[in-house]
């Protein structure tokens, strides 16, 4: 479902060619690492890099560089002047049954990357049925940021361990789907998972060692999450 | 015993860098779910226009708009205090382009009745309704005839404008422009709807001068005459929908003999002649 993202400005300067490109600016919300959240750019990176690779329905974004070093943009979706809101819990039996294919693909990549606060960090639409949109964004609390020590959270991942407790569409996902997902996960080649964790540069504090330790980790766990999901089915199903 | 109501007043920013808010909707939880009044909400039904005429980037907007209106629907819905707050707190911290304010408190004493009757007069003292201009009037009752006819859940159906370039017999390349249109049909539902594709444009007759409309018109005529000569629609798939035909527009639409149809948006019979061009067999 590809999505519109919102155009700040369209700048006079044009550049030559036979579809006349013109400069224009996009939004985009800054985030940095902090205490809180010291491996937000990275997380947010190889997020976006895997599910882009899966193709999961998640906000695109970019790194972009500020004062205080790399940073992550996520991209806005939307019209000028009003952005969409963020996903109410009472909305979320209608988004998993308007957006059923997408809503169980975020249910397994939130597991996959440890993602446990999904909450209501989705874009959606209802009401402009000539333009469906669901993006999750948000993926600061996956992958590294799992637990606040990173070699915590790569053992965490690699351990099989659900890590994700409450989801907004446990409990509202066709199991059928969430299988189709899980098999896609479990049989992405071992390379492409490494591809996009391993960026080949210490991003910020994370080390290169970091990042071919959490590859090791991902591909060990997309082999059990057909298992770990099972485990799990009562929660995560839904039911007639 | 008096009972507070916890409020919170939204409003819409249309310039970050300025940061000049204007009321919007006011939030409350009270008794175990939340409140809400928001601008242009009329129970399940949106009057677009109420927020389209806030400024040009809220007019590009509206369909956003929309689902806010979905959401402060939903809001009704949370019963949790805590969900409540937290998705406050989420509308005051994100600069989402509406923003929740400070909190407020009123007494809900004797004077006010009910939580609905003080949401009601907060309403009414904290959001300013804007000036609705016939325009705007017409876009509304487009939209709400539109939604009667229900093409637009059709998939076929386009509500923003399509230019189409059709050759006629003559090889001559010619643009048709259409407002909105209903083409082509899936192959599933032919036999129970038209594949034949139908072209709307609209004339808004309330609050132009005379010479506007002769322009409009005069479009108009080029347009479908050029949209039936190149094969592209048939006559009686050609739809001007105008609002409030008075007696003095009728000399003037009696041009469209022949070429369109016009239809009053106003007239409550529309929806069902255009549902009748969409599914003839119906």
């Amino acid at each position: 479902m590809p999505a519109n993202y919102k155009i700040r400005s369209i700048r006079k300067k044009s550049f030559p060619g036979v579809t006349a490109p013109v400069s224009c600016s996009l939004d985009a919300i800054l985030k940095f690492d902090s205490a809180e959240s010291p491996f937000c750019v990275y997380s947010e990176l190889v997020a976006l890099r895997l599910a882009q690779t899966l193709h999961i329905p998640v906000a695109s974004g970019v790194l972009t560089v500020t004062g205080s070093g790399e940073a992550y943009a996520s991209l806005e979706l939307g019209a000028p002047g009003l952005r969409l809101p963020d996903l109410l819990s009472p909305q979320y039996v209608t988004a998993a049954s308007h957006y059923a294919e997408e809503a169980a693909a975020l249910v397994v990549f939130d597991i996959f990357i440890g993602n446990w606060d999904r909450g209501s960090n989705i874009k959606a639409t209802f009401v402009t049925p000539h333009l469906p949109i669901f993006q999750g964004f948000d993926h600061e609390h996956g992958l590294l940021g799992v637990e606040s020590d990173p070699m915590k959270s790569i053992e965490k991942l690699g351990r099989q361990e659900l890590i994700v407790q409450h989801h907004p569409f446990y409990g509202h996902v066709s199991w059928k789907l969430v299988a189709k997902w899980v098999e896609r996960i479990s049989k992405t080649d071992d390379a492409m998972i490494r591809e996009c964790c391993e960026l080949k540069r210490p991003l910020r504090t994370v080390t290169i060692d970091m990042q071919r330790n959490l590859a090791e980790a991902l591909c060990k766990r997309k082999l059990h999450l057909s298992q770990l999901i099972s485990n799990n089915m009562m929660k995560i199903k839904s039911w007639p | 015993m008096a009972l507070s109501l916890r409020f919170h007043v939204v409003q819409y920013v249309d310039d970050p860098v300025l940061a000049e808010g204007r009321n919007v909707a006011v939030l409350a939880y009270y008794g175990g779910r939340g409140h809400y009044r928001a601008l242009g909400m009329d129970g399940y039904r949106l009057i677009s226009s109420h927020f389209k005429s806030l400024s040009p980037k809220a007019r590009d907007s509206v369909w956003v708009y929309r689902e806010w209106a979905e959401w402060f629907r939903s809001l009704a819905n949370v019963r949790e205090v805590e969900q409540f707050d937290k998705a406050i707190a989420r509308l005051a911290a994100h600069n989402s382009g509406l923003v929740a304010t400070s909190e407020g408190v009123v007494e809900l004493t004797e004077g006010y009745g009910d939580v609905s009757g003080a949401l009601d007069y907060l309403f009414k003292r904290l959001v300013r309704l804007p000036k609705i201009t016939p325009a705007l009037e017409f876009e509304d009752q487009l939209e709400a005839t539109f939604n009667q006819t229900e093409i637009l859940y059709g998939g076929n159906f386009l509500d923003e404008p399509v230019e189409v370039e059709m050759v006629a017999e003559n090889d001559r390349k010619t643009v048709i422009t259409l407002e909105f249109s209903h083409l082509f049909t899936a192959e599933f539902a032919r036999q129970f709807v038209t594949d034949v594709p139908i072209g709307f444009n609209t004339l808004v007759l309330q609050g132009s001068t005379a010479k506007s409309l002769d322009r409009q018109i005069a479009r108009n005529i080029t347009i479908f005459k050029n949209a039936v000569l190149t094969g592209f629609l048939q006559p009686d798939r050609c739809v001007l929908l105008c609002g409030r035909i008075e007696e003095k527009h009728r000399e003037m639409l009696a041009q469209l003999s022949g070429i369109a149809t016009v239809m009053d948006v106003f007239d409550q019979s529309t929806p069902s002649k255009i549902r009748k061009l969409v599914w003839p067999h119906s």
